[in-house]
């Protein structure tokens, strides 16, 4: 009889075996096709490398000059965070975003970039910002006479002779001067600040503007329970409402919200679990509290009380650029966390039907067939797998959807 | 699609096939971003970063590719910027996580398999790349060099660009760690 610590040491032998036989197995999905698709886009590669090595150095020296920035002791001086150079037309920021410089004489500086807070300073000139949607992070612009705030949007900003023309193409922006405070949607072009004859829009401090307060009190009446969270998403991407009606970035009114939001700012997601807001006070959320919230919870080993806040964003704030984001996660949280894959399905189905992005329409099919084939509907499963082939044959999740669909 | 598997770095090293003399950057790439993508997928563990991956290796080839000594050895030299690079995204990728900035961060790793691969095998691939997922950068790489790429210790002390007996340590405590939390697997 063999003693415990030879057999020990063949099951080892053993494992390592099994585990070389199994890594032999693994290898890199890469063809001439793929060869060639990815040597004609180099050159775009290269020339984005040099323009992110240049916005690179200008946001190590930005937050290095920034506090003097600030201070206005180094504001005559302050050339090396500059952004722009006459010569680099596109610039990509870290977290996706980019700016494009739309004339010679545009001078963008970089002022924060901080996982909740992007912030640049456009000096002068015009410049395009195409902002990727991050659903923790605000994305600010300032000129000499406005701030302009986004999440998840491309607009216009001019700044020329004391006024600032905004103007934008996707989503939407607040903008925020002196005491006052505008919202522009996709279409919208205006100066600011504007002629003073002109009433102002909205007080500054107003959570929420009085010419949208119908529609958001509207929507705050719907706050939904977990459960209606789950079975109202298909309904989310037809019930959309007016995007002007929605406080999406104002601050929470909620008296609890602070301490909430501190631990959860902070990571700390355990220690905000607790105190997160109850559903019935819910609605006093911001988008970007909900979002928060639903993280803290997510994260902290709480999936089931994510669920009211993912479905608040859904439901009350189809329009926004996090909508579709928060029902991807929600589709994450209930296949993954909570074993419910039917119910992941319509999730994600949600938010392939409501996202413009491309990526996400793209991601959110292939989790809607790993979720359907999860779920035991095998013929959804394939028909899904099958639309996802046919719009995405090169697509970054072909072998999972192939085997989900059992193609 | 072609799965693609290769030799480790330097097995054919100075053996006259990669006597290439001077090559352009489309040569290069045509014949080795094969390669590169094989180094990197095993690494990274992401097909949908391969892309990326193999382009930026290419672009910072293109630093040095003129002046590099030795043509014959352009392909251990890719395969350092490589190990370089997939080490800095794996980094990169461990940031973006803790912010929260990674819109998706769930990992397919039975993907990673061939399609001749049993379920088993697998299953056991997603866990052992699930276990990777929680060694620092530099221990994974000295673990997949060696165990994955089936480098020698010196071949892979090189790409890491490190010492040997630093190497030693990192393949160490990776081998420690996986051990641990695949017993017997």
């Amino acid at each position: 009889m063999r003693d415990p610590s030879t057999r020990s040491v063949e099951a080892d032998a053993s494992a390592r075996e099994r585990r070389k036989e199994a890594l032999a197995h693994v290898v890199a999905p890469w063809d001439a096709a793929r060869t060639e698709r990815t040597l004609r886009a180099l050159p775009t590669k290269r020339r984005k490398k040099r323009v992110r090595r240049a916005v690179g150095g200008g946001l190590l020296a930005a937050l290095l000059l920034g506090p003097a920035l600030w201070l206005g002791i180094a504001r005559h001086g302050a050339t090396n965070d500059t952004l722009a150079s006459n010569d680099t037309r596109q610039l990509r920021l870290a977290d996706g975003s980019s700016v494009a410089l739309l004339d010679t004489r545009t001078d963008v500086a970089v002022e924060s970039v901080e996982a909740h807070l992007v912030a640049l300073h456009l000096r002068e000139g015009h410049a395009r910002f195409e902002v990727s949607a991050r659903a923790e992070r605000v994305f600010r612009v300032r000129t000499a006479e406005v701030t302009v705030e986004v999440l998840g949007t491309i607009f216009d900003v001019e700044q020329r002779e004391g006024r600032t023309r905004v103007s934008v193409t996707r989503g939407r922006v607040a903008v925020i001067w002196a005491e006052q405070r505008d919202v522009l949607v996709a279409g919208d072009e205006r100066l600011f600040p504007p002629l003073a004859s002109a009433p102002p829009h909205a007080a500054a401090n107003d959570s929420v503007p009085s010419k949208l307060a119908p529609a958001t009190l509207d929507a705050a009446r719907r706050a939904p329970t977990p459960l209606s969270a789950q079975t109202s998403l298909a309904g989310a991407a037809k019930t959309r409402r007016s995007p002007r009606a929605l406080p999406h970035d104002e601050p929470s009114e909620g008296t609890s919200a602070t301490s909430w939001r501190d631990h959860a700012e902070g990571g700390d997601f355990k220690s905000a679990v607790p105190l997160l807001p109850k559903t019935d006070t819910m609605e006093t959320l911001s988008v970007s509290d909900l979002m928060l919230a639903a993280d803290a919870a997510r994260l902290s080993g709480h999936p089931r009380a994510a669920l009211p806040f993912l479905g608040r964003v859904i439901d009350a704030f189809p329009e926004d650029a996090r909508a579709p984001l928060a029902a991807f996660t929600l589709g994450g949280v209930l296949m993954h966390q909570l074993g419910l894959p039917r119910e992941a399905e319509a999730a994600y189905g949600t938010a392939r039907a409501t996202t413009q992005s491309v990526a996400l329409q793209q991601d959110a099919l292939a989790r809607q067939v790993e979720a359907a084939s999860r779920a035991g509907d095998e013929a959804l499963a394939r028909k899904l797998a099958q639309e996802y082939l046919d719009q995405y044959p090169e697509g970054r999740r072909v072998n999972a959807v192939r085997r989900f669909g059992r193609l | 699609m072609v799965a693609t598997r290769d030799a480790p770095a330097h097995a054919d090293a100075g053996s006259g096939e990669l006597a290439l003399g001077p090559l352009s950057l489309e040569e290069a790439y045509r014949r080795f971003a094969p390669y590169v993508a094989a180094i990197g997928m095993r690494i990274v563990g992401r097909s949908e970063e391969l892309d990326d991956l193999v382009q930026d290796v290419f672009v910072e080839a293109t630093r040095g590719i003129a002046s590099l000594a030795a043509p014959e050895a352009i392909k251990g030299w890719l395969a350092r910027i490589t190990v370089r690079t997939a080490v800095r995204r794996l980094r990169r990728g461990r940031l973006f996580r803790a912010l929260h900035l990674q819109l998706d961060d769930t990992r397919d790793y039975e993907s990673l398999a061939s399609a001749d691969a049993t379920p088993e095998q697998r299953a056991l691939i997603a866990r052992i790349y699930t276990a990777l997922d929680r060694l620092s950068a530099k221990d994974r790489v000295a673990w997949v060099l060696r165990h994955v790429q089936g480098e020698t210790l010196e071949q892979a002390a090189e790409l890491c660009a490190c010492s040997l007996s630093t190497y030693q340590r990192r393949l160490r405590r990776a081998t420690a760690q996986l051990d641990k939390e695949l017993p017997h697997a």
